[in-house]
């Protein structure tokens, strides 16, 4: 249980209320979002099944759903933890939209895109930023098991990028612009909420350092990504030389 | 590789590299080509797992 982990843990008895406070909401809501992607796992794991997705690629999927609930639940246990009351949190249930009349693996392909190879590989980065700004061994180690678990998920979707064929890259090439931009105005908005200054310490390093992670990725491992398995960078290179 | 820092390089093995690599070797034990064409519609069998889920444009961790 995280939430023995950390109770006795000098980093937090040693927080100011205040702070305490903030970290709590912020946990709170990060279980929120883990839920939710923990959805949308699973709507990709369907949707792989149904493309004719190899079974080792669905199995992944599967383990990514039942990994981000796990993640929901050490967040609310950190919530906990930050002295969060532990109220149940109301159910989130969502799921991508779909585009414009796809096809079967057209759209599994743009949802592990868009899930797996870019947000996940973003989270990798962010995880790992946080990770590096952890004081407590128990609090960073707890980050160290969800990178991991990053690096999993975002794994599907490169993998299953590198099953498609040479006509299905191509056809997804032109969509990348748009799901990064959707993912970079996400992460930013998200960033944009926390404290400017980060929480020394406890895994929230200031905005910019984590705003930096996020470019940082898109840059260093999503672009150079789609070069790896073959998709045509070009239309989110000439996006991305726009957001800088 | 010149664009990434040493920071990602770690990275960008473990996800990118490892991943395409799994795909790549799921893709062989699985078979020459994918069962379902590139033009087949979609149909009424799935719209996720979570079909009464609110519809969004995008989900991050944060």
């Amino acid at each position: 249980m995280t939430e023995r982990r950390l109770a006795d843990d000098p980093s937090i008895a040693g927080l100011a209320p205040a702070d305490r406070d903030v970290l709590a909401a912020i946990w709170r809501q990060r279980a929120h979002s883990e839920s939710a992607v923990g959805n949308v796992f699973g709507q990709v794991a369907g949707e792989l099944a149904a493309s004719g997705a190899p079974d080792e690629l669905v199995t992944l999927a599967r383990g990514a759903e039942a990994d981000e609930a796990r993640h929901a639940a050490v967040c609310e246990e950190l919530a906990i933890a930050y002295g969060h009351d532990g109220t149940p949190r109301p159910e989130r249930r969502v799921r991508l939209r779909d585009y414009d009349q796809p096809t079967v693996r057209l759209r599994a392909a743009l949802h592990a895109i868009h899930v797996c190879c870019i947000s996940e590989t973003i989270a990798t980065a962010f995880v790992e930023a946080c990770m590096n700004a952890c004081e407590s061994p128990a609090l960073r180690e707890i980050h160290r098991e969800h990178l991991g678990d990053e690096v999993q998920h975002a794994r599907v979707g490169w993998a299953y990028v590198a099953t498609l064929s040479a006509d299905e890259r191509t056809a997804v090439a032109p969509e990348l612009p748009r799901l990064l931009q959707l993912q970079l105005d996400a992460w930013t908005t998200r960033i944009g909420e926390l404290p400017l200054a980060g929480i020394a310490g406890h895994g929230y390093p200031p905005r910019a350092e984590l705003v930096d992670a996020v470019h940082g990725a898109i840059r260093e491992l999503v672009l150079p990504g789609f070069d790896h398995v073959g998709v045509d960078s070009a239309a989110a290179r000439a996006w991305y030389a726009t957001q800088v | 590789m010149s664009e990434r820092r040493p920071i990602h390089d770690k990275l960008f093995r473990a996800v990118v590299v490892m991943g395409a690599a799994l795909g790549a070797a799921a893709c062989f034990e699985h078979g020459k080509s994918p069962p379902q064409p590139l033009d087949a519609k979609l149909g009424p069998v799935d719209i996720g797992s979570h079909p009464d889920g609110a519809p969004v444009d995008v989900i991050v961790i944060l």
